[in-house]
C-alpha cells in the first residue's frame, strides 16, 4: 500500500474522530464503568432469579423484567437495550421472559408498576445517583421483586443483587437485608458462592 | 501413549462435571457462569473469552496466589496453554506455539499493563520475568492472546499479547505489606495502598504499591573450559578477576560463580482514577548480572542495567447516545546500559592490552496521543465499530564505548545514532452480532513509520454458538514487528554492519479455529492453527564483495575477515494444535485445570531449509490441582509444569545425524503451595513453596568453548527451592 493511501486512510480516520466530536450534542460526562459485559449480567442475573424461592409465586407463568432506563442518559438507554437484547427468547427457573421497558419516574411510581404489571424482576441501567437509588431501595421494600443493578456500586444504595468484576471473573453481590425486604429468598448454596452484603 | 492421555483427559472433563452434579446440582450452572473469563486485549472493550476475537487465556490474582506464582513466566509456565518460556539465570525468552525466536528480548510479544504497551522504542524490548517490574500484589489478572494481534496495536504483536491488569481501589482496599523469600537467594518487600475517595464531587481512586527485589546467588559452578591465548598478546588469560576464588590456572575459563549473580529491581506503578480521567504512573529498574556475562568469569562489574519511566493519561466522554471518545496522551523513558568486561585485549580496541569495558548504551523517548471513537449504532451492542488514530513521536539514541582497563579513558563513542521518529496509524474494527448466536469482528490498521514505511495488519473473527455452552470460532489474523532501532543502526567495526533502512518489518499470517465448551463448571478448549512467517531478521554473514565495501566505508575496521549484517533473509512455517481444560468442583473448594500445546515449526534460511528453532519447544504444557481444605487449613495446591525434547541455543542442523547433545531432553518442573490465614491474626497471611526441576541444565551454554572434558556446558538450573512470604493487609 503506498504512503499516499495510508495516509488518506489516516486521514479518513480522524476525519472520523473528529467529526461526531463536533456534533452539537455537548460532551457529557464519560459512561460508568459496567465491568461485567451486559448479556453475561442477564445470564447471572436470570440464572439466580432461579434460586430465588419465591419466583414461582412472583411469576407463576412468566418472568416480566422491567428494565429501568434514565431518561436523557445515553449509557442508561445503550445499557437497558442491550439488557432488552440478551433478554429476548431467555427463561428464568423454566419460565419463559417478557421484557418491559420503562423510564424511571420516582420510587413511588416504580412500585405501583411493579405490582400492577405483576413484575418479577427490575433490571437498574446505568445513570442514577446515590439518593435515586436509595429512593428506589425504599419504593421497592415490602415489594416482593428482584432488583438486580448494571454497576457494582448499585449493592451499596439500591439494589438486592449486583456484579463486579474480579480477576477477569464475574462476581455476584447479594444485599440480604434488601434481598429479605422484597422477599427475594435465595438458597444456602447460592449464598456461599456470591458476596454478601449484610 | 498419546491416545491414552488424550483419553485421560477427556475422561476429566466429563467425570468431575457427573461425581459433583449430585452435590452441587443447584448452583453448578451458575458457578459455571461465574468461571467465565472476561478479557479486554483482544477488542479493547470487556467481553467474553469465549466469543474474543482470538484465543485467550486468562489468569487470575487467585491462582496466582494460590499455586505460588511470582513472576510473569511462572504464569505462563504453569497455568496457561500457548505460550511458554525458557529461563537461564534471570533471563527469560518467550515463545508461543512451537515458535520462539531466540535472543530477541521479547520483542515477538507485546506487553502491555493496562493498555500501556512496554515494549520500549529503541530495540522493542520486553522481560517476562521478575524484570517485568510491576508490583505482583497489583495484579488483578494477566490476559495471554495467542496469534497475530497488531490489528489494534501495531508492531510486535506476532506471537500474540500479554496485558497485566492492575487492581480497581475496591479490590485493594486499605494497606498492605507483603514481605516474601526464594530462600535463602532473594527477597521481595513491597508495601501498597488502595484508597476510594471523592475529589470535586466526583468518584476517586487510587492504587499504589512499592516493591523492591534483590536476589543473590545460588552459587554455581561453571568449567573448566580451555581458553586459547588471547590473539592479540599472545598471554594465557586468568578469566576470574576474584583472585581468592581462583580454582583454575590461568587460561581455564570457570569456577565458583558467586560474585556476580544478582539483581536488584525496585520498582512503583501507581493509578489514578478521577471522573472521567484515569492516570498511570510507573518507575522501574532491573540490574542484573551473571557469573558467564563477560569476557572474563564472575566478575560483577559486567551488568545490565534498564530503566523505565511511563505516563498513561487517558480521559474518556461520552458525545451522544452512539458515539464515546476516549484520548490516550502516553510517554515514556527508557535506558539500558550494558557493561561487559574483559581482561582479554582481543575484545578490546587496539592498544587496549589489558583489556577494556565495553558498554553498550541505549535510550528511547517517546510521546503519543491514542484518540479513539467507538460507535454503537444500534445503542445495544450490536454493531460497534471502534476507530481510533495513534501518533507518536521517538527519540532514540545509542552509543558503544570501550574504556580500557588501566587508563580509565575511551577514545569516545563508537556507532553512535540518535534519530528522531515518527510514526502514525490508524485502526478500524467493526463488531457486528448478525444473530444471538453468531458474531463478526474484522478490523485493519495501517501504521506509517519514519523507521521502516508501512504496514497493514487486518483481522477477521467468526464465532458462532451453535449449542448451548459451546462456542465455535475461526480467525485469520497477521501482525508485524518493525526492525527495531538496533537491527537498523547497530554497527561493531569488528564484526557487525549496520542493518540499514531498507529492511523490511518481519511479517505474520495466521489461521486458526477452536472450539470452547462449557459443561457446568468445567471449561475446555481445543485450538488448531497455520501460521505463516516472513522476511525474519537475522544475523547473516555478508559475501565478500560486501565485507570490502564494508571496509572501504569505514563501517569495518581494516583486515577484518568476516562481517556480519542483520537481514531479512528468514522464515518460518508452523502448524499445530492446543488444548485446555479448566474447572472447579466441591462448592468451588476444588480447582483443577491442565493444558497441552503440540507444534510443529519449521525454519528456512539461506542454504538451509527446514531446521528445527532452536529453543523452542514444540510439545509442553502443564496440570494444577488445589484444594481449599476447611477450619482454618491451608489451601494446597500442586503444579507441575512439563517441556518435550527441544534444541538447545548451540544446535545446529545437520543434514544427517544431530548430535544428541545439542537437544534438551523432556523435562517436568513443579511447585508445591501452602497458603492461608494465619490464626488469630487478621489480615496476615501466609505462603510458602517448594519448587522442584528434574533437569540439571537449562538449554543455554554457558561459554562459547567446549569443556575440557568434551561437550558443551550447559547453564545449570536451580533444582531445589524452598519459598516463604507473608503478607499483611490492614485499614481495610
Amino acid at each position: 500500500m503506498g504512503r499516499r493511501l495510508l495516509l488518506r486512510v489516516a486521514l479518513g480516520c480522524v476525519t472520523c474522530v473528529l467529526v461526531p466530536c463536533l456534533v452539537p450534542s455537548g460532551v457529557a460526562l464519560a459512561d460508568e464503568d459496567v465491568a461485567v459485559p451486559v448479556p453475561l449480567q442477564i445470564e447471572l442475573l436470570l440464572k439466580v432469579a432461579g434460586y430465588d424461592k419465591n419466583l414461582a409465586a412472583r411469576a407463576p407463568s412468566v418472568v416480566r423484567v422491567l428494565v429501568l432506563t434514565k431518561g436523557g442518559n445515553a449509557q442508561s438507554s445503550r445499557v437497558g437495550q442491550a439488557a432488552a437484547r440478551a433478554l429476548e427468547g431467555k427463561t428464568a427457573g423454566n419460565r419463559p421472559v417478557e421484557v418491559v421497558s420503562g423510564a424511571f419516574m420516582g420510587g413511588p411510581a416504580l412500585a405501583a408498576h411493579v405490582k400492577e404489571g405483576k413484575l418479577a424482576i427490575v433490571y437498574v441501567t446505568p445513570g442514577f445517583d446515590a439518593s435515586e437509588m436509595n429512593s428506589i431501595a425504599m419504593s421497592l421494600a415490602g415489594v416482593s421483586v428482584l432488583s438486580a443493578g448494571a454497576l457494582t456500586r448499585f449493592i451499596d444504595d439500591g439494589v438486592v443483587l449486583s456484579f463486579e468484576l474480579v480477576s477477569g471473573k464475574p462476581k455476584l453481590l447479594v444485599h440480604l437485608k434488601r434481598a429479605h425486604d422484597q422477599s427475594v429468598e435465595l438458597s444456602s448454596q447460592v449464598l456461599k458462592i456470591v458476596r454478601v452484603i449484610e | 501413549m498419546k491416545h491414552a492421555a488424550l483419553a485421560l483427559v477427556l475422561a476429566a472433563v466429563a467425570l468431575p462435571a457427573r461425581a459433583f452434579a449430585q452435590e452441587s446440582q443447584d448452583t453448578s450452572e451458575l458457578e459455571g457462569l461465574l468461571n467465565t473469563s472476561v478479557v479486554s486485549a483482544p477488542s479493547k472493550t470487556n467481553e467474553a473469552v469465549s466469543t474474543a476475537p482470538a484465543a485467550s487465556v486468562v489468569l487470575t490474582a487467585e491462582d496466582l496466589r494460590r499455586y505460588g506464582i511470582r513472576s510473569l513466566d511462572e504464569a505462563i509456565n504453569y497455568l496457561a496453554y500457548g505460550m511458554a518460556t525458557e529461563k537461564a539465570f534471570q533471563s527469560t525468552e518467550i515463545g508461543a506455539r512451537g515458535v520462539l525466536l531466540g535472543s530477541d528480548f521479547g520483542s515477538h510479544v507485546l506487553l502491555m499493563v493496562d493498555g500501556h504497551v512496554l515494549n520500549e522504542s529503541w530495540s522493542a524490548t520486553a522481560y517476562f520475568d521478575r524484570a517485568t517490574t510491576i508490583p505482583f500484589e497489583l495484579i488483578d489478572h494477566i490476559e495471554l492472546v495467542l496469534g497475530p494481534g497488531s490489528v489494534l496495536y501495531g508492531s510486535s504483536a506476532m506471537l500474540g499479547i500479554v496485558q497485566v491488569v492492575t487492581k480497581r481501589a475496591k479490590d485493594f482496599q486499605g494497606v498492605h505489606v507483603v514481605v516474601e523469600s526464594e530462600l535463602p537467594v532473594s527477597v521481595r518487600g513491597a508495601v501498597g495502598i488502595g484508597k476510594r475517595f471523592q475529589l470535586l464531587g466526583r468518584d476517586a481512586e487510587v492504587v499504589f504499591e512499592l516493591e523492591h527485589y534483590e536476589q543473590h546467588g545460588p552459587t554455581l559452578n561453571f568449567g573448566p573450559i580451555q581458553g586459547d591465548p588471547d590473539s592479540v598478546t599472545g598471554e594465557l588469560r586468568n578469566y576470574d578477576p576474584n583472585k581468592k576464588d581462583r580454582i583454575y590456572p590461568a587460561g581455564v575459563w570457570g569456577g565458583r560463580g558467586n560474585d556476580a549473580y544478582f539483581t536488584k529491581a525496585p520498582s512503583a506503578y501507581l493509578k489514578l482514577r478521577a471522573g472521567d480521567f484515569e492516570v498511570a504512573l510507573r518507575g522501574a529498574l532491573d540490574k542484573r548480572t551473571y557469573p558467564t556475562n563477560s569476557g572474563n568469569f564472575d566478575d560483577p562489574t559486567s551488568y545490565e542495567l534498564d530503566r523505565w519511566l511511563n505516563l498513561d493519561i487517558k480521559h474518556t466522554a461520552s458525545l451522544s447516545a452512539v458515539a464515546q471518545l476516549s484520548t490516550r496522551l502516553y510517554a515514556d523513558s527508557y535506558d539500558y546500559n550494558e557493561y561487559w568486561s574483559s581482561n582479554g585485549a582481543e575484545d578490546c580496541l587496539e592498544g587496549q592490552d589489558a583489556g577494556c569495558l565495553w558498554r553498550l548504551h541505549g535510550a528511547a523517548q517517546s510521546v503519543g496521543l491514542e484518540p479513539q471513537l467507538t460507535l454503537d449504532w444500534f445503542q445495544d451492542g450490536r454493531a460497534v465499530t471502534l476507530v481510533g488514530i495513534d501518533g507518536r513521536i521517538k527519540h532514540i539514541a545509542s552509543a558503544v564505548t570501550f574504556t580500557d582497563n588501566l587508563t580509565g579513558t575511551n577514545p569516545g563513542p563508537l556507532g553512535a545514532y540518535s534519530p528522531t521518529e515518527k510514526a502514525l496509524a490508524a485502526y478500524l474494527q467493526q463488531t457486528f452480532w448478525a444473530t444471538k448466536w453468531a458474531a463478526l469482528n474484522a478490523g485493519v490498521r495501517a501504521d506509517i513509520d519514519d523507521r521502516f514505511g508501512s504496514a497493514v495488519s487486518p483481522r477477521a473473527a467468526l464465532a458462532v454458538l451453535p449449542w448451548r455452552g459451546g462456542t465455535l470460532k475461526a480467525i485469520y489474523s497477521e501482525a508485524f514487528r518493525a526492525p527495531t532501532a538496533f537491527d537498523i543502526y547497530y554497527n561493531d567495526p569488528s564484526t557487525q554492519v549496520p542493518g540499514g533502512k531498507d529492511l523490511r518489518p518481519e511479517k505474520v499470517r495466521s489461521v486458526e479455529g477452536m472450539l470452547e465448551q462449557h459443561l457446568g463448571t468445567q471449561t475446555l478448549h481445543v485450538g488448531v492453527f497455520r501460521s505463516w512467517w516472513e522476511d525474519l531478521l537475522l544475523l547473516s554473514p555478508v559475501d565478500s564483495e560486501q565485507l570490502q565495501a564494508n571496509i572501504d566505508k569505514g563501517l569495518l575496521q581494516a583486515g577484518v575477515e568476516n562481517g556480519y549484517q542483520v537481514q531479512n533473509v528468514s522464515r518460518v512455517r508452523n502448524v499445530g494444535f492446543d488444548f485446555g481444560f479448566e474447572g472447579s468442583a466441591a462448592s468451588r473448594k476444588l480447582h483443577y485445570g491442565v493444558n497441552v500445546t503440540e507444534a510443529i515449526a519449521r525454519r528456512d534460511e539461506p542454504n538451509q531449509s527446514g531446521q528445527l528453532l532452536a529453543l523452542a519447544a514444540q510439545t509442553f504444557g502443564n496440570a494444577r490441582i488445589a484444594y481449599d481444605l476447611p477450619s482454618g487449613l491451608p489451601t494446597v495446591a500442586l503444579v507441575a509444569r512439563w517441556v518435550g525434547r527441544r534444541p538447545t541455543d548451540v544446535y545446529v542442523p545437520l543434514t544427517d545425524a544431530e548430535p544428541n547433545s545439542s537437544f534438551a531432553q523432556p523435562s517436568v518442573e513443579g511447585r508445591l503451595t501452602l497458603s492461608g490465614a494465619v490464626p488469630g491474626l487478621t489480615g496476615l497471611s501466609y505462603r510458602l513453596t517448594t519448587n522442584y526441576n528434574t533437569a540439571k541444565r537449562t538449554l543455554y551454554s554457558t561459554h562459547g568453548g567446549t569443556l575440557i572434558s568434551g561437550g558443551h556446558e550447559f547453564i545449570p538450573t536451580d533444582r531445589l527451592r524452598f519459598g516463604a512470604g507473608l503478607q499483611y493487609d490492614f485499614w481495610r
